[in-house]
């Protein structure tokens, strides 16, 4: 597995915005890759950055200054030209967000919008309607042939989302990138949106990144965990040993201040404090402030993403913390 | 038993259906609730959740049924009555941005309560209450002349709670309070509202579209479906051993934080969608 070439290869990216105040920094060099067929979750709270990663992969936004290198397809996206970028969005990366309402443009007709991604590339009319019907159809929408005539609004919201979904993968693209896709959704509707995602990736489609702030979500969905803070990965592990034994204390605390229903004992634990801001950077290892292991020193000096040895093979471990070598289940012995 | 401080009998809530038709969208709902009692009601979006909590505090009038609150029927409330209700009812709403009003400061906001329902309070008194209820909720005086924007979405969910704790309310309704909040902020939310309710002795409803919320907050349960009471009880039994298939489906729906566990979780709601599918209606 990890002698195939990943599918999207992001190394060391930086963002940054200007300010009043001059230029913040929203990503401090994050390398992550997906290979053809993975499931990888990156996870952290509002403000970590998790958003700007995936805005910044394909440069949605203007206004961002983005550094380091995004493999894809044979190019560099940093680097890219706006055309060569028109191609890869939508075709060969595909985005679904959180809201699907407002992804959806309301005085367009369902069909038509699904079926704009190819109709872009030259598709003709006759085979794109037909593809966006194959793809609605396929994601579970109902009569999909003649509730293409509809608008987003006599949709429900899971409705909508699977629109938005067919609409990423109408093109086929080899990356689907899905930022909190059912936090507006109810628990079954959420159910059945992330087992259409599992569905699509299954049997060379594309891979997945799935963005969540709820490490609980994922955990029988990816193969991978990122775990993002401060515009840092500070843990990247194979789903099992992130959640049999997170190293880094801020892993342990996302998964503590999951509400769950399967076991009886034990409290919610919440992690202590307000979530970092690119506009208040703190000195040494950004989650120091809140960590209940931090030593003297993990104020001064910021701990590097570093691999660790891991039981599970292909999957290498890598985590941020001065003390992940003392560190078992995600507490100090 | 002590007797309920509120209930509802038959509860009826209908709307025109815009083809000259009535909806339920509370269709005879009853239930009681004692004081102390954590009761989490739990449904799905269109469930009659929300319509039920906005029939308990006045915003919208039952068709039919009646809810009355320590002794009082609500309908026929005097002044005086419905006063005191507004006193000791508080509520949270869900969404921490637009419930609290961007020109005031957070003495003003949690100091609202009291100008109304505690009118003889002088201003410095007034200021001690606020001091008091912020740091219960964690936060502290350096907070009051600030205004709601400078606040993360969890300290906004706390000044808002303060706010609800102000006037020493009997009982809190919490509609949503965490949905719009990051899982990590979520939890302290939930420690701070069930400390509450066992530290200050407060009656609590809990509206929630999730069942795992309620599990850590609540001693009993109700869920709502279509306008329904579907199945009530304590939280231990209904979580161990559902009774109605609509509880059971949401209870499948909750993703659990283990990968192993998880994984045969998905494989059962997949089986089960399938079966579903294959059954002749």
């Amino acid at each position: 597995m990890t002698t195939v070439p990943p599918v999207l290869d992001v190394r060391d990216l930086t963002v940054d915005v200007r300010a009043a105040h001059g230029p913040v920094r929203l990503l401090h060099g994050v390398s992550l890759q997906l290979r053809r067929g993975e499931r990888v979750a990156l996870v952290g709270e509002s403000g970590s950055g998790k958003s700007v990663f995936a805005r910044s992969l394909i440069r949605l936004d203007d206004a961002m200054t983005v550094g380091g290198s995004v493999q894809f397809d044979g190019a560099d996206l940093v680097t890219a030209s706006e055309r060569r970028l028109r191609e890869v969005r939508g075709q060969g990366i595909g985005l679904v967000f959180q809201d699907p309402l407002s992804s959806l443009d309301p005085v367009k007709r369902i069909g038509d919008q699904v079926m704009e991604p190819l109709v872009i590339r030259g598709v003709p009319k006759r085979e794109a309607r037909e593809r966006a019907r194959d793809v609605l159809d396929r994601l579970g929408v109902p009569n999909a042939a003649r509730r293409m005539d509809a608008y987003p609004h006599e949709f429900s919201g899971g409705m909508r989302q699977r629109v938005c979904l067919a609409m990423a993968i109408v093109a086929e693209p080899a990356v689907l990138i899905a930022d909190e896709p059912t936090t507006a959704l109810d628990v079954r509707v959420q159910e059945q949106v992330m087992q259409l995602i599992e569905e699509i990736s299954a049997d060379g489609g594309p891979a997945v990144l799935l963005i969540t702030h709820d490490l609980g979500l994922v955990a029988g969905f990816a193969h991978r965990v990122a775990v993002m803070y401060a515009g840092r990965l500070i843990e990247v592990a194979g789903v099992d040993d992130l959640y049999a034994d997170p190293r880094h204390p801020y892993t342990r605390g996302l998964l503590d201040s999951v509400p769950r229903i399967d076991l009886h004992e034990g409290d919610l634990t919440a992690i202590p404090g307000t979530p970092a801001s690119p506009f208040h950077p703190v000195g040494g290892c950004p989650f120091h402030p809140r960590c209940a292991a931090a030593l003297e020193h993990c104020a001064h000096e910021e701990p590097l993403l570093t691999v660790l040895p891991s039981p599970m093979p292909f999957h290498d471990r890598q985590v941020a913390c001065h003390r992940a070598g003392e560190i078992v289940h995600g507490r100090t012995a | 038993m002590s007797a309920p401080i509120l209930e509802l009998r038959d509860v009826v809530k209908t709307y025109g259906d815009g083809n000259g038709g009535r909806v339920a969208a509370v269709d005879h709902v009853s239930v009681a609730v004692t004081e102390g009692q954590g009761l989490g009601i739990v449904g799905e979006s269109g469930s009659g959740k929300s319509t039920t909590v906005r029939c308990i505090v006045g915003l919208e009038k039952p068709d039919s049924g009646t809810i009355t609150y320590d002794g009082i029927d609500l309908a026929s409330a005097s002044r005086a009555e419905r006063k005191r209700f507004r006193r000791e009812v508080q509520m949270v709403f869900q969404d921490p941005y637009s419930s609290l009003s961007p020109r005031l400061s957070v003495e003003e906001i949690v100091g609202e309560g009291l100008v109304v329902h505690a009118p003889r309070m002088s201003r410095a008194q007034r200021r001690d209450r606020c001091v008091e209820v912020l740091e219960t909720v964690g936060l502290d005086a350096g907070a009051l002349p600030r205004f709601p924007r400078s606040f993360s979405g969890g300290q906004r969910q706390r000044i808002a709670i303060a706010r609800a704790l102000a006037p020493e309310p009997r009982m809190l309704i919490c509609d949503e309070p965490v949905s719009a909040l990051d899982v990590s902020v979520q939890a302290q939310v939930i420690t701070l509202l069930r400390r509450m309710h066992r530290e200050l002795g407060l009656t609590m409803l809990f509206i929630a579209h999730d069942l795992a919320v309620v599990r850590h907050l609540c001693d009993s349960v109700l869920v709502m479906h279509e306008g329904r009471v579907e199945e009530t009880g304590p939280v231990s039994s209904v979580y161990a051993q559902p009774e109605a298939g609509y509880t059971r489906a949401l209870l499948d729906a909750i993703p659990i934080p283990d990968p192993a566990r998880d994984r045969a979780r998905r494989a059962r709601w997949r089986a089960s969608t399938i079966a579903e599918e294959t059954t002749p209606a």
